[in-house]
């Protein structure tokens, strides 16, 4: 209870004079770290003091926006051109409408690579290698790879026609990056998939940015931000993600930017400002890939919030208690919407699709008990939340030794306890600041469902279980901010000497994964 | 003070633990000296290309380097003698041949490694390599999966196919995992087709391995500092 108090009276401090006087909802604040809200500057003394905390502030981040790049920029050199996740189709979508002005079609088949791009996936063997671990880039072929480019006539930047598997995808992506090959002067085709991958390194660095200012919304102190953020930009799934062409990176910062703007309503309100950019940012995630229709959920949710508080604050019970009624609405309706999508992406009755499901989930997240029927290939939250998240780069067939995912599995466990932990016991915080932790929590599920349930649909027919780790880097900001949670609730200012090593470690996992693309492709 | 220099210490106390513990031995560990794979064996599909004894197996282009003296061929079941193997590689101002030939099992399957003389004087030097068996006929395994498809073309006794030959270029002999990683930002360089030079790429990792050691665990020491001054 003090807890509260303590926490509210130094968000009241920190939120002053806040339009309709908006009563901030507590933030996910530690006892702690109590000291670290400032106070408003009066004299001209503390307005410097002010400014020059902010500039500090400024330089930090910028310390890990720097790692962000660094780190990004070497995965786009180290990892050979066209060797990201279905890379080839993701770079002929941006070469299409670079050169045509135009999205591909899937009918009839348009987008495939250009001749030249095809000349460059062959040359250096990037295609051919593909699922084989035994195969290394033709690097020695690249003098008469770049003979052959130069070579080719005029007009070889159009598509060879073919089959691009990225066609059905939204165009905003592939606008910017369509942007980067444009403006990319003269070269060959290897610069210019250079400069496209470069869009991803940028987006990276915004990706840490945001989450800085996401932790500057959610935690209280100056340290857990750097925690939150320097764990963005030392995940190295991320940072290979970056370095590849490919509609996620800027989904995943699309994605931080929407927990940003939710976070920002919630503690300081609705403007028209926070709005737009919630729902500019919704919007602009459904046009980058179809899996960033996962917002909606959260979205609803945050405009439901406002228009509650502001009902809240009105002073009229019955609007309160018509917006409390459209919120049991929502609800229900989510249930339903997962529970229809079930049964109609079954393949028997209702309650056995519903059954399936639930046998699916289960097989999922925990061993796969004999009185149940084996759903799909063996596949599951090791796969997803551990391998494929924290490692796995090239085309999906770069895999770390097994002993490496089991000590990842082992400290995810550790840090899965630590987090249970700190909700027990910080739960008057989290009962307090429920609004941000379901936003923050929402959000996550809202992407687990989506993923779910879109793989339970493709399991019904074929054994491809889609769920890969990198689509969880949604929510890389919810873990960064997470486990700075974890650290700041630690007791006797031990937080930071948690979070020193857990950084060191982040550092160590990129080291191994940027070592493991380089022997991949080139040892 | 005092207390930020604790904090880095113990970032990198956990750093040297994980590097002693995970990525050193990872480093001494031993591998096999690959310079690249002209050839694949297939993913789904596996095809097997007679050489009968007398005929050649020739496989155009192979692309050497200054250090590529070996290539491994992968033969179908299992053979014990290398007699009567013979090997050339010719291109542009190269004429070589095997030295030595030494037979492994890999499974059911056995790897050939033909050690040739003399190694190329450049790098990236289009080559034909010629196996001849004369004694006794060779089963080479190889792919027709169009996915695995290299620009090298096998043809045995001038008629061209249309499956490829697992093929694998060597150096010299085995290296340490950090000796390869030393000569990966050349090779990367030269993927970019120039545009990065090597220099560029050894500068970029250094960097990039400074900020991710030294930025994050500061920032945190820092950060705390400052709240301690407040």
């Amino acid at each position: 209870m003090a807890d509260r108090k303590l926490a509210q009276a130094t968000l009241a401090s920190s939120h002053p004079g806040r339009p309709g006087g908006y009563r901030p909802v507590i933030r996910l604040a530690s006892l702690g770290q109590m000291t670290d809200a400032q106070p408003d500057p009066k004299s001209a003394n503390e307005v410097g003091e002010a400014t020059q905390r902010r500039r500090k502030s400024h330089l930090l981040l910028g310390s890990l926006v720097i790692v962000a790049l660094a780190q990004g920029a070497v995965w786009a050199v180290v990892t050979p051109p066209l060797s990201g996740p279905d890379e080839n189709g993701h770079a002929a979508y941006a070469e299409y409408l670079a050169v045509n002005l135009e999205r591909p079609s899937r009918s009839p088949d348009t987008g495939g690579p250009s001749i030249e791009m095809s000349a460059l996936d062959r040359g250096i063997g990037a295609a051919p290698i593909i699922g084989h671990p035994e195969g290394r880039i033709s690097w020695p072929a690249a003098t008469a790879v770049k003979r052959t480019l130069e070579s080719l006539p005029a007009g070889s930047n159009k598509s060879d026609s073919g089959l691009n598997s990225a066609a059905t995808y939204p165009p905003l992506y592939y606008g910017l990056v369509a942007a980067a090959y444009k403006l990319t002067p003269g070269g060959n085709i290897a610069n210019r998939l250079l400069a496209m991958r470069a869009v991803g390194v940028l987006l990276f660095g915004l990706t840490v940015a945001l989450t800085w200012l996401l932790a500057g919304v959610v935690l209280v102190g100056l340290w857990p931000r750097v925690v939150a953020a320097g764990l963005v930009a030392l995940q190295p799934k991320l940072g290979f993600m970056s370095g590849v062409i490919n509609p996620d990176i800027l989904l995943i910062t699309l994605t931080t930017g929407f927990l940003l703007a939710g976070a920002l309503i919630i503690c300081s309100g609705l403007t028209k400002w926070r709005s737009l950019a919630l729902v500019a940012v919704t919007i602009a995630a459904a046009f980058t890939h179809p899996r960033g229709l996962f917002l909606v959920a959260p979205l609803v949710f945050v405009l439901w919030f406002a228009l509650w508080q502001s009902a809240r604050q009105s002073g009229s019970s019955n609007t309160e208690r018509a917006a409390k009624l459209a919120g049991a609405v929502l609800v229900a309706a989510a249930i339903g919407v997962i529970s229809i999508l079930v049964v109609r992406w079954g393949n028997a009755d209702p309650a056995s699709d519903l059954r399936e499901f639930g046998s699916y989930i289960w097989q999922f997240y925990l061993q796969s008990p004999t009185f149940l029927q084996p759903f799909g290939p063996a596949y599951g939250y090791r796969q997803v939340f551990i391998e494929t998240y924290f490692s796995v780069f090239g085309q999906i067939d770069t895999f770390p030794a097994a002993a490496f995912v089991d000590a990842l599995q082992a400290a995810a466990l550790v840090g899965l306890a630590a987090l249970y932990t700190t909700v027990v016991a910080r739960w008057s915080v989290v009962r307090s600041s429920w609004p941000i932790v379901l936003l923050l929590g929402g959000t996550v599920l809202s992407l687990l469902a989506l993923l779910h349930l879109v793989a339970f649909r493709e399991l019904q027919g074929a054994s491809d279980p889609i769920i890969t780790g990198r689509y969880l880097l949604c929510a890389v900001s919810v873990y960064g901010i997470a486990a700075a949670w974890v650290c700041s609730s630690l007791p006797k200012r031990a937080g930071p000497f948690v979070a020193a090593p857990l950084l060191a470690v982040s550092a160590v996992l990129i080291f191994s994964g940027i070592g493991l693309e380089a022997l991949r492709f080139y040892g | 003070m005092v207390r930020a220099g604790l904090i880095i210490a113990s970032g990198f106390a956990a750093l040297v633990a994980c590097y002693l513990v995970v990525l050193a031995p990872a480093l001494r560990a031993e591998r096999p000296p690959t310079i690249y794979t002209p050839g694949l064996s297939g993913v789904t599909v596996r095809s097997q290309i007679p050489v009968p004894a007398g005929g050649k197996a020739c496989t155009v282009p192979v692309y050497l380097t200054r250090e590529s003296n070996r290539i491994q061929y992968l033969l179908a079941g299992a053979v014990t003698s290398t007699a009567g193997i013979g090997f050339t590689v010719t291109g542009a101002g190269l004429s070589g041949k095997a030295t030595s030939a030494s037979l492994q099992p890999a499974g059911a399957d056995t790897l050939l490694t033909l050690s040739f003389s003399p190694a190329a004087q450049s790098d990236g030097l289009p080559a034909t390599i010629c196996l001849r068996p004369s004694k006794a006929p060779l089963s080479l395994v190889g792919t027709d999966e169009s996915h695995s498809a290299v620009v090298a073309q096998t043809s045995v006794d001038g008629k061209r196919l249309a499956a490829q030959v697992a093929l694998v270029l060597l150096g010299p002999s085995n290296q340490t995992t950090s000796e390869v990683l030393r000569e990966i930002p050349a090779r990367v360089s030269a993927t970019t087709l120039g545009l990065i030079p090597t220099w560029l790429v050894w500068a970029l990792v250094a960097f990039a391995m400074l900020a991710t050691i030294v930025l994050p665990v500061t920032a945190l020491a820092w950060a705390d500092r400052l709240r301690g001054q407040e």
